[in-house]
């Protein structure tokens, strides 16, 4: 700490992230007190106070869909689909950052090109390829696309650059160390406040997409939750308060991710400044 | 270097080649099959729902003298830019106190930041559909009460305000994510370099200015290109705030809400995949501007990428 | 390229046209010797209602050994479609049945998703006449043939507030209250009656928009012929009707489907609601009177049935075997079942009070419905009246689309967003975008 702060500006500082939270947690708090309403309570206002509808949305969702193996298959696809990007994100990132090779430049782009053409068609595409590689109905279409994440490759990349010094490296081969033992031992473990960071993006993302699954899950009982969740809406009654529990419930797996994940970041963030 | 030592040198650096291997080949087998399939769709019109006639740039002409995929495209940079801006803003600043200053709670503060990232953009909408509703709405509720407003306003019909909450929406659920990245970016800036600055005597915001900035360049690099694809393919806060129409008079129909009408309300494939294609191309130009502009003259030769 | 996706669309053209002759070619023989006990295997159904889940007991009591695998996916922001059009367009076997909503399903019809179930072995049209012929009218592909059969026919009602009409009309008979509903001026009357009454805290109607259903129903053809779009004259009125009822406060302002729109069934703040049959059991039971409908209490009765200012259908559901099935003998065995068997039909009409679709059920049981919702009205009687008068020759694939394209040219002009000229031209614009071939006229301009 290298500046002091008068008393009004500490005033000024807490008043503004508080108020900051506030913002973020209000709406967030509110989705979790309407899954303790009816569906009329919500409807009519917005509510501060939780109501006494927990148990019956619950009945609603039971009578509805099986919640828990819609958080059973939403575990099957997010696990490993998240080990699955950080390993082989990070072997990618540090082939790019710490080699120079011919068109690399160009490789580059090509993955950052695959970001940018909407996902919302590449769908019709995706399904006859998984109906020709006979995956259709399975989790692995949902989970191996995984291992190529164009945004993680391109964070931890940026990251390695930055805070791994080539001296390292040289060193550990000077003393002998195989490539892969090198990538493990030493590139993995510094790189690390920049792979969890973005696993709890990538967790987020594969535990609430809706749209894959959906197309490419035929069996009820293999819809991971935001499927499942979008089914408690019957067709005519609105289910506010059940959706909302439902949201609520699979909302805590994430929320435990990343406390879990963001104590590794910061304390891979306190003791990662490697580089000047 | 000895001409022994650089072959071997030339030979570890061919070696990155095997690490990316592993990428490209679930690449090549998952991702560019959909991709090629769609551009091959951007060239068809649909005879009925599920069989398509060849017809060549058709799409494409058509689409660059539509008027509503033109007005697509100001919505979409417009609401992009209006929530981009100030989440940016918040980001760096969020980032720098929560990271550099001692502020008590910091932990907490970042979780909390958080949190609206964690939500579906679904289940967000339904609660922003609640909250600005103009007969039964809270904030009318609200404004009527403390004599603010005397008439209820009808918020989303306004095409002003339906941009603008969009924008919020968007910066609301994105502000502290960046945060988080930003703050891995600090991470791999050395304390020597501030207290060097300090003994200059440069101030707080010379400092930021001079030190903070310039070194995070690789990550504002990436936040910058993630966001703007990110960003230019915003659906989700649209569709649910208008049920997919994008009303008031497609004041807030983006491109890829355009997109996903033409295909599967009008069940036009080809032209949205021609859309997608048109977006594509868009994307990776200013990506590529982008690019040269925030990594400007190259430090150290060719490690920019 | 040029060529490859001719090649593609060439072959995909002779599998279409291939795999019916191929398909029913096979199972001929196998439909006409089996009994219902016999047949056995499964069948995949998918449906954007979860009604479906409900039928499926009964359907096994006749057909014990046909397993049936049900996967509702509802159709909020169009992912219903999504997933039907990306299995059907890579010609999956999977589903062999699934249903189809008013909104969309000509779409279906005109894709040939459905197998044709007029001639051999399935012969629908022996089965038609006992069936709403506007239902089975709607099915037909453009060569005439039946594709898909419906559990329902949805005839259009109104339902009011009881409590209400005794306050303002000093009546809540359906007779007199169906005086002050069936004409469209007298309907605006009630609703400034309604407004001073309640200092404008209860509305006529929960938003102009619940109109839209028997409004659109008033045109005299079809809106595309050859080409041409003709905007009829009664929706250039409806523009006029939806702006003077906003700016005079007679409607809520609240937009139909709405959560607003859902809450104002509850909290007594709507006198009027206009609903199909569907809506009476489905939306707004269940959300007027949520206890009751669970039968946790009596209905308090508060409700009653008048008559709209003029006659509609809104909606229904079709179910059709996919033209992909392997097993289309089970899959007709399951949608015949639904779409025409008469215990069926009763039994569902029994269990969920829902106008079924088989008119010599409807004739056996009419008479004796008496809804404790509706105070003891007999609601089946009103339909089966007004089923008769339900007109399909003007439905074609693209109506949801040009409703809601107008539908949101009415809103801006309503809110004073826009001019009557420049709402209009902004329908052209959105015409153009949904079907660019198709020149736009308006009636009487």
């Amino acid at each position: 700490m290298i500046y002091k702060r008068k008393r009004s500006e500490s005033i000024a500082l807490y008043t503004f992230l508080i108020l900051l939270a506030a913002l973020a947690i209000v709406p967030f708090y509110m989705m979790i007190i309407n899954s303790t309403h009816t569906t009329v309570e919500i409807s009519q206002r917005v509510w501060l106070t939780p109501g006494s509808a927990i148990l019956d949305n619950y009945e609603i969702i039971q009578g509805k869909v099986d919640i828990w193996r819609g958080f059973l298959s939403s575990t099957i696809i997010a696990v490993p689909s998240v080990l699955l990007s950080a390993f082989f994100s990070t072997l990618t990132a540090y082939g790019f950052a710490k080699f120079r090779f011919k068109g690399k430049e160009a490789f580059f782009w090509l993955i950052l090109g695959t970001m940018m053409v909407p996902q919302q068609l590449g769908l019709i595409g995706y399904y006859d390829l998984c109906v020709k590689l006979g995956l259709i109905d399975s989790f692995l279409p949902l989970i191996i696309p995984s291992a190529a994440n164009a945004a993680m490759v391109f964070f931890i990349r940026a990251y390695i650059q930055s805070s791994i010094p080539d001296s390292l490296i040289e060193a550990a081969i000077i003393d002998g160390a195989g490539e892969f033992y090198i990538f493990m031992r030493i590139v993995f473990p510094l790189a690390l406040p920049s792979i969890a960071t973005m696993s709890i993006f990538t967790f987020i993302s594969k535990w609430n997409d809706l749209i894959g699954p959906l197309v490419l899950l035929n069996s009820a009982d293999k819809f991971p939750m935001p499927v499942v969740v979008s089914n408690i809406r019957g067709l005519y009654e609105m289910n506010f308060g059940a959706i909302y529990l439902g949201v609520t419930i699979s909302i805590i797996p994430i929320l435990l991710v990343v406390i879990t994940f963001s104590k590794r970041i910061i304390s891979g963030l306190t003791v990662g400044a490697v580089k000047g | 270097m000895s001409g022994r030592k650089f072959a071997f040198f030339k030979n570890r650096n061919n070696k990155g080649y095997l690490f990316i291997l592993p990428f490209f080949l679930v690449m090549l087998t998952f991702q560019i099959y959909p991709i090629i399939s769609t551009l091959n769709l951007s060239f068809t019109a649909p005879l009925n729902m599920f069989e398509n006639k060849f017809v060549g740039i058709a799409n494409y002409e058509r689409l660059l003298t539509n008027e509503i995929f033109l007005k697509s495209i100001f919505n979409t940079w417009f609401m992009w830019l209006l929530g981009f801006i100030p989440q940016m803003i918040f980001a760096l600043g969020l980032a720098v106190i929560l990271y550099e200053w001692q502020v008590w709670g910091k932990d907490a503060f970042r979780t909390i930041f958080f949190l609206p990232n964690l939500v579906t953009a679904a289940s967000i909408g339904v609660l922003f559909a609640v909250l600005l509703d103009w007969q039964t709405g809270t904030l009318n509720h609200v404004l009527l009460t403390m004599k603010i407003i005397d008439e209820p306003i009808n918020w989303l019909s306004k095409s002003g305000m339906a941009r603008g909450s969009v924008a919020f929406i968007q910066w609301w659920m994105w502000f502290g994510n960046t945060a988080i990245i930003v703050m891995a970016g600090l991470s791999s800036i050395s304390g020597e370099l501030y207290e060097a600055a300090f003994i200059d005597g440069a101030g707080k915001v010379q400092t930021f200015f001079r030190i903070t900035l310039p070194l995070l360049r690789p990550i504002l690099l990436y936040i910058v290109i993630t966001s703007l694809i990110g960003g230019l393919q915003i659906f989700d806060i649209p569709r649910v705030l208008t049920n997919g129409r994008g009303a008031p008079d497609n004041a807030i129909t983006t491109m890829v809400l355009y997109l996903y009408n033409q295909a599967f309300k009008n069940f036009n494939i080809g032209y949205a995949a021609s859309v997608a294609y048109t977006l594509f191309f868009m994307i990776l130009f200013f990506s590529i501007i982008s690019f040269k502009l925030i990594s400007g003259k190259k430090q150290k030769g060719d490690d920019e990428i | 390229m040029s060529i490859r996706t001719k090649m593609m669309a060439l072959a995909a053209l002779l599998l279409v046209t291939a795999l019916p002759v191929f398909a029913t070619g096979g199972q001929e023989e196998a439909a006409v010797s089996q009994n219902p006990a016999e047949m056995s295997g499964k069948i995949v159904v998918w449906s954007f209602t979860d009604e479906v889940g409900g039928m499926i007991e009964h359907f096994n009591q006749k057909y014990p050994n046909i397993e049936v695998e049900y996967v509702v996916i509802p159709n909020q922001d169009e992912v219903y479609l999504n997933k039907l059009v990306t299995t059907l367009r890579s010609r999956d076997a999977v589903p062999d049945v699934f249903t189809g909503e008013a909104a969309f399903f000509r779409q279906f019809v005109e894709a040939g998703f459905w197998e044709p179930i007029s001639d051999a072995p399935y012969n629908a049209e022996e089965l038609k006449d006992n069936l709403v012929p506007y239902v089975v009218g709607l099915s037909r592909d453009a060569n005439g043939k039946m594709t898909a059969l419906s559990w329902q026919a949805t005839p259009g009602a109104m339902f009011y507030r009881r409590s209400i009409a005794k306050e303002v009309l000093g009546t809540d008979d359906p007779a007199e209250v169906s005086k002050w509903t069936s004409d469209i001026n007298k309907y605006y009357e009630l609703g400034e009656m309604i407004k001073e009454k309640y200092n404008g805290e209860k509305f006529l109607v929960s938003g102009y928009t619940d109109m839209a259903q028997f409004i659109y129903n008033q045109r005299k053809v079809p809106y595309v012929v050859d080409n041409t779009l003709t905007v009829p004259g009664s929706l250039i009125e409806y523009m006029e009707l939806a702006k003077d009822m906003r700016t005079n406060k007679v409607e809520g302002g609240v937009g139909t489907w709405s959560p607003a729109w859902f809450s104002g069934m509850a909290d007594a703040s709507v006198f009027t609601y206009i609903l199909p049959t569907w809506g009476l059991h489905y939306v707004l039971k269940p959300n007027a009177e949520p206890e009751a409908s669970n039968g946790e209490k009596e209905f308090s009765g508060d409700w009653g049935l008048c008559v709209p200012p003029a006659a509609y259908s809104w909606g229904g559901t079709y179910i059709g075997i996919s033209r992909f099935s392997e097993k289309k003998d089970l899959a007709w065995a399951f949608v015949k079942h639904i779409g025409s068997d008469p215990e069926f039909a009763k039994y569902w009409a029994e269990k969920t009070g829902d106008f079924v679709g088989n008119l010599n059920v409807v004739k056996e049981i009419k008479d004796d419905f008496a809804d404790p919702f509706l105070g003891g009205q007999n609601h089946y009687e009103y339909f089966y009246n007004e089923v008769k008068k339900i007109d399909v020759s003007r439905v074609g694939p693209w109506d949801f689309q040009i409703e809601n394209a107008w539908g949101d040219q009415v809103e801006l002009y309503a809110n004073g967003e826009k001019t009557k000229q420049e709402a209009m031209d902004g329908f052209v614009t959105a015409m153009a975008d949904i079907l660019p071939d198709v020149k736009v006229v308006f009636e009487g301009r």
